[in-house]
């Protein structure tokens, strides 16, 4: 991995209520790299495909084991919406907050929570990555304004 | 390959149930689907059965099927529980469809049952949950009103539908559903009503979201060889259609569609070989009112885009060119996620053998169910046709 980005990690190990990510198999490296702050997606060297989430193979070409690269880490909402009731526990006091569909610069769309005020969440806003570690092992990308 | 045929089907209430258990409501549909058969079926004429069921609550999880079937007098015969979430029962047809086109089976139960009212919230949302991307979706703190409000969002952003548009989906389902005696929210409800609900996943509001219900439906499907000694006035199979995706919304290229659906009712037209201007009335997967507008786009009942324009015509209420969720559909009728399916091919057969009261659609000959798994991952489609010259 070069030309890495490094995004803030945020410690909530103690606080955090929520859903924890279980890194395995092709899951592991995206969620060791979360944890220095940098978000990875896979990009196929047969075809070029970039993808998240990790798979065993290329969403397009089948290669197996597409290898990781550094994301800059930059995107911009696709959609979204503002959850007033909120999903499982860790979200309940957050409401009302945002989800977004984030397209990353190198393409790929990941879902995330975006952490700031619902009205001023828009189609096409500038985000950039930041991370909240849960555990020992993950940190969740959670995307704020540019 | 034989032809199949829709000969009785029936269901309990939908509702919350806290006196019921999953066996005492299947039982109820599955007498209910006896008795509606015009010449009678005896349990033991069945020779097979598929049961849907997402095992909300995961009670008996692990053969669920057998542990219904067993309760109604069918033990011994094969039976498979089928699990697609939303869209099991859905499915359980068709896999009863194929048992029966197939040769194997002659009498075939397509079943499913959902118990979903005895937990608290947080827990049925973590049910609700597990129909998702669990791994990816959750972790962004979505609920499944939140998958189905980007879709929302992003169909509103391309094409101008309005969230009153929305609404009008509310109002038309819960005025058909104050016509069915079994539906759970068997109220009428006013445009103003439906527009100034709480928000619960912006832009979709309490009224645009389902509710979530405990219920079984049955519904009893046989071969060609057979099928004149259980009625005078067939109902054939006339299409099937089926089709997956990726379970995560976020991984498919279309937000303003269900490429899933697309599939199944391409498949299912072609083997019908009808149009959807052929349909008499149609039942669709509601489970979120941006979801009735996907459907009438991606099932061909308007153009690309042009859903919003459709509700707000008229035409898909009773009495319009193509009624839509006569039932109630998901919205007023109910979801309990197992038998939604089979659920809709009551409405089909109810319709169809005009033993649907108030909310009967003017002398149909054919009609659709559409049932979809979570935002997508499945979708299946049945085209259910009256064989008028045939018993003529």
């Amino acid at each position: 991995m070069t030309g890495a980005e490094s995004g803030p990690v945020e410690d909530r190990r103690d606080s955090w209520e929520g859903p924890v990510p279980v890194p395995t198999g092709a899951n592991s490296e995206f969620w060791a790299a979360t944890l220095e702050g940098e978000l990875v997606h896979q990009h196929c060297e047969e075809c070029g495909t970039a993808q998240l989430y990790p798979r065993a193979v290329c969403t397009d070409c089948g290669a197996v084991d597409p290898p990781f690269e550094a994301s800059s880490g930059v995107g911009e909402v696709y959609t979204y919406t503002v959850c007033h009731v909120p999903g499982e526990p860790g979200f309940g006091d957050r409401t009302p907050y945002v989800v977004a569909a984030v397209d990353l610069e190198e393409g790929p769309r990941l879902l995330a929570l975006v952490d700031c005020d619902p009205d001023r969440v828009e189609i096409g806003m500038a985000l950039e990555v930041t991370f909240w570690q849960v555990s020992d092992e993950a940190a969740l990308p959670v995307f704020v304004p540019q | 390959m034989r032809d199949a045929y829709l000969v009785g089907a029936g269901q309990s209430d939908y509702g919350a149930f806290p006196e019921e258990s999953y066996r005492s409501l299947f039982r109820t549909a599955f007498e209910a689907a006896t008795d509606s058969v015009p010449n009678g079926l005896e349990a033991s004429d069945v020779d097979e059965a598929f049961v849907g069921n997402l095992g909300v609550g995961g009670r008996q999880l692990g053969l669920s099927g057998p542990a219904v079937t067993e309760h109604v007098g069918l033990g011994g015969v094969p039976c498979t529980r089928v699990e697609n979430a939303c869209a099991a029962s859905g499915y359980a047809t068709r896999q009863a469809v194929q048992a029966v086109k197939s040769g194997m089976a002659d009498v075939v139960l397509a079943g499913g049952f959902e118990i979903m009212s005895d937990m608290s919230s947080d827990a049925t949302k973590y049910w609700l949950g597990v129909s998702g991307e669990t791994e990816w979706e959750r972790l962004s703190g979505t609920t499944f009103s939140g998958v189905y409000a980007q879709m929302a969002s992003v169909h509103m952003e391309t094409y101008g539908t309005t969230r009153e548009q929305l609404s009008r989906v509310a109002v038309k389902n819960h005025s058909n559903g104050a016509k069915n005696p079994h539906a759970q929210l068997g109220f009428e409800c006013s445009l103003e009503d439906a527009q100034s609900a709480p928000v619960v996943a912006d832009p979709l509001n309490l009224y645009h979201c389902c509710p979530t219900s405990d219920g079984a439906a049955c519904a009893l499907i046989v071969s060609e060889d057979v099928v004149d000694e259980y009625t005078d006035d067939p109902i054939r199979v006339a299409g099937v259609g089926a089709g997956s995706d990726n379970v995560g919304l976020f991984q498919r290229d279309s937000y303003t569609g269900v490429p899933a659906s697309q599939r199944a009712a391409e498949t299912a037209y072609e083997m019908a070989g009808v149009e959807p201007d052929d349909l008499d009335f149609a039942e669709v997967h509601d489970c979120f009112a941006i979801a009735e507008l996907l459907a009438y786009e991606d099932l061909g009942f308007c153009e690309k885009g042009e859903a919003g324009q459709l509700i707000e015509s008229g035409e898909t209420e009773i009495g319009g060119d193509l009624p839509v969720n006569t039932s109630g559909g998901l919205k007023s009728k109910g979801h309990p996620i197992g038998a939604t399916g089979a659920g809709q091919v009551v409405e089909a057969f109810k319709q169809l053998s005009g033993n649907a009261g108030e909310r009967q659609v003017e002398d149909p000959t054919r009609g659709l169910t559409h049932n979809v798994g979570g935002s997508g991952g499945a979708s299946v489609i049945h085209i259910f046709e009256k064989e008028t010259e045939v018993s003529a």
